[in-house]
């Protein structure tokens, strides 16, 4: 156990000081994307010139479905096309993943995820939240990569070229873990992970920039899985954070599942049926409920209307329900009150006003909702801003940090906060805080501490996050223990533990023991769940994965080809039956079912030799048959001309008449 | 009945213009405060010791090139200008930039207006 030496601190001019030494950024060569890693949907961006312009994916959309699917012949799928097929194949169709990245299986709010999604959560290796999908265990990094992969291919295919350098954003409340991991997922995806930004500031800076008149924004970030607000000063270029407060488990998720209880309440009031006991069924009203909760944004009333959505003892059974704007507001009004009280805090950690605030920014797609922004106007007082996009806002904030950070765009900084206290366990549990939440990041803080038992010979350190005063109700982010002190009575011995943030908001932990002066230290980097084994290994799995796409890849380009091929040649069989001896025929025909029985195989070289042989036997049949063919057209042509000869022939003799 | 309508435009335009009026003063406050905080109270000092191991107000005023009983509007702006030159995704040093904000936290929580 450590003691607080505050009190016994003795200033003293001979202290050694230290020095650190900080490498900075190597120089960025290629184009910096943005990209906003949505519990919903991501988005990708760029700055081209002076502007920030949003990518478009393969589908045309300019945000992507975060959703990964797993298919029948094991086949890997993102974006839309796997959203598409959610309803067939929801076991194995992983969205909304980033609700569980960084987070324990004992989370409370992982067991509250896991009795919301149709796929499998299980225990991961490290005692992290992972997925089980066939039979395969997956980490929430590795999902969050799939989708980054999908969206660093989408700005490859704009740019024209390879990107490799990517700032990613997270919501302004994740914890060092959660940013950790998310990180990892940006590894994993063969991106190098420039900066990783909140998604309220993101925002500001879209908002921000170019304008020059000095203003303070609240930022409100209602998404698909998160909420953040975020209240910022802008001067002179400086977007500097002030305070942040939210709620990682609150976004447009739960408005959908609030729905679809109401939906399946409903069904089994009318009609008997439990929908939910249908996987089909359930995932199809989902959708439903999502579909309503968009329209209802925008009319008063919408209709569901599912047909064959279950079947009873009578015969199919339909889904049709009418729902009002004002009983979907009813049914998630709690939701909507959950964001006032981090406001409040917000307010009161910024030290201002409502009347302070100069512009209040909607970002997140769940502030689309009437009643959302009626909610944020009631909060701060103010009209919302409404010229900013909700869903692009944040990647192009990301973009616009990408050229900063390349050196392309001038003048502007950005001066985050970290959002939650940091600290370490002391005698009795209490949770002393070394750095608390609202300081500007980077940050670095040193304080002293002693042991609280005579001869004690080793400390254990361990690193807490949160706002709680006992440190067991805060989340435990690393632990270790500092050996090798030497035997002295209690509170004598001085140990300096020091906390560093980087700009990415990421923590870093020293302890050193002062007496010995050998510098007994223990450095350590916190673990976002997966080690460095755990990363490479990913990294392999997936290079080996891109083998088997290719390999597959190759094998529908080989079938796609042998098909071609045999219809082509069983045309010419029948153009040139005439010109083929019966041999040649029988030889040609027994070439042809090879290559079609090859077809039906998996082995593209296979089907490729067999394709090379016929094509070697058919062109020297086919041109001679060609020939042949050539020939007798000829003689036929040769005919005719002397049919033509014997008439002038005829008119001659005429003519020696007269 | 033209008269109604003069005094109306005049009172509309007597209004708009002092919102103008107002907003120029405020805007001209602003960039004063902004000369004013850092043109005349920096000086090239050379400072012999190194960071202390605990920043004291002092040493977080001579970081931010201040005074330490300077007001919370000085700091802020202070603190800002320098974040600008000494931020790190603008080259600048991590370790300072941890300097810069552990000072502005120092001098804020002495200073209480």
């Amino acid at each position: 156990m450590l003691r607080s030496l505050k009190a016994l601190k003795l200033n003293s001019l001979n202290a050694q000081k230290g020095i650190r030494q900080f490498c900075s950024d190597s120089k960025i060569s290629g184009q910096v994307i943005g990209i906003d890693l949505g519990t919903t949907n991501s988005c990708v961006a760029v700055m081209q010139g002076a502007e920030a312009r949003v990518l478009e994916n393969a589908e045309g959309g300019r945000t992507t479905p975060s959703v990964v699917a797993f298919t029948e012949d094991n086949q890997k799928i993102v974006g839309l096309p796997a959203k598409r097929q959610m309803v067939t194949n929801a076991e194995n169709t992983l969205f909304a993943t980033k609700r569980l990245i960084g987070r324990r299986f004992d989370d409370p709010m992982t067991k509250k995820d896991m009795t919301m999604v149709p796929y499998k959560i299980v225990k991961g290796p490290n005692g992290d939240a992972w997925f089980e999908v066939k039979g395969k265990m997956i980490s929430p990094s590795e999902a969050g990569a799939m989708v980054l992969q999908k969206m660093k291919e989408t700005a490859e295919t704009n740019l024209g070229g390879p990107v490799t350098d990517a700032v990613i954003t997270v919501p302004a409340y994740f914890d060092d873990s959660q940013r950790q991991a998310t990180r990892d997922a940006g590894t994993i995806a063969g991106l190098k992970v420039q900066r990783i930004i909140n998604e309220p500031t993101a925002a500001a800076l879209a908002y921000g920039f170019k304008k020059d008149e000095p203003k303070t924004v609240a930022v409100y970030d209602l998404g698909g899985g998160t909420f953040d607000i975020s209240i910022l000063e802008i001067v002179g270029g400086v977007f500097e954070v002030r305070a942040t407060n939210g709620d990682t488990f609150l976004g447009g998720e739960d408005f959908d599942n609030a729905l679809l209880e109401h939906f399946v309440a409903e069904f089994k009031k009318e009609k008997g049926i439990d929908l939910t006991k249908d996987t089909m069924a359930t995932q199809r009203l989902r959708e439903a409920a999502e579909k309503a909760k968009c329209e209802l944004s925008s009319t008063l009333t919408t209709e569901i209307n599912l047909p064959y959505i279950s079947a009873g003892p009578s015969g199919p059974v339909h889904f049709n329900m009418k729902l009002t704007r004002s009983k979907f507001e009813q049914l998630v009004a709690d939701l909507i009150q959950r964001t006032i009280g981090p406001c409040n805090i917000c307010l009161k950690d910024a030290g201002l006003s409502t009347s302070e605030i100069n512009e209040v920014i909607l970002v997140g797609g769940m502030t689309r909702m009437p009643k959302v922004q009626e909610l944020a106007k009631s909060t701060f007082n103010k009209e919302p801003f409404k010229g900013v996009n909700p869903d692009e806002a944040v990647a192009v904030g990301a973009a616009i940090q990408g050229g900063v950070l390349k050196g392309d765009t001038k003048g502007i900084v950005l001066v985050d906060v970290t959002p939650l206290s940091l600290g370490i366990e002391t005698l009795g549990g209490v949770f002393t805080r070394l750095i608390k939440k609202n300081t500007n990041i980077p940050a670095s803080k040193t304080d002293t501490f002693s042991t609280a038992a005579d001869g004690q010979s080793e400390v254990e350190i361990k690193v807490f996050q949160g706002e709680r005063e006992m440190a067991v109700d805060n989340k435990l982010l690393a632990k270790f223990t500092l050996f090798g002190l030497p035997p002295l009575p209690k509170g004598v011995p001085q140990i300096e533990v020091t906390f560093d943030i980087d700009v990415n908001g990421m923590l870093q932990v020293i302890a050193k023991d002062k007496a010995t002066g050998k510098a007994q230290q223990v450095r350590i980097q916190t673990s976002g769940g997966l080690s460095k084994d755990d990363i490479a290994r990913i990294l392999k799995e997936s290079e080996a994965n891109a083998e088997v796409d290719r390999k597959r890849k190759e094998l529908v380009e080989a079938r796609n080809n042998g098909e071609s091929v045999v219809y082509q040649v069983e045309k010419d069989l029948v153009e040139f039956k005439d010109y083929l001896s019966q041999p040649q025929t029988e030889e040609i025909k027994k070439a042809v079912q090879a290559v079609r029985d090859v077809l039906a195989k998996e082995d593209g070289s296979a089907i490729e030799a067999e394709i090379k042989k016929l094509h070697d036997l058919t062109r020297s049949s086919f041109e001679t048959a060609y020939k042949a063919k050539l020939d007798s057209s000829a003689s036929k042509s040769s005919s005719t001309e002397n049919k033509e000869n014997k008439d002038n022939t005829t008119e001659a003799e005429f003519t020696e008449k007269k | 009945m033209a008269t109604p309508i003069i005094v109306g435009a005049t009172i509309a335009g007597i209004a708009y213009s002092s919102r103008f009026l107002i907003r120029v003063i405020q805007r001209a406050k602003s960039k004063q405060l902004f000369e004013m905080v850092s043109t005349p109270g920096f000086t090239v000092e050379t400072i012999e010791d190194g960071f202390e191991n605990k920043m004291t107000p002092a040493e977080a005023a001579n970081i931010l090139g201040l005074k330490e009983e300077s007001t919370k509007e000085e700091i802020k702006i202070r603190h800002k200008l320098l974040m600008i030159k000494n931020h790190p995704d603008k080259g600048g040093s991590s370790y300072l930039a941890t300097k810069i904000n552990e000072a502005r936290n120092v001098l804020s929580s002495k200073n209480s207006n």
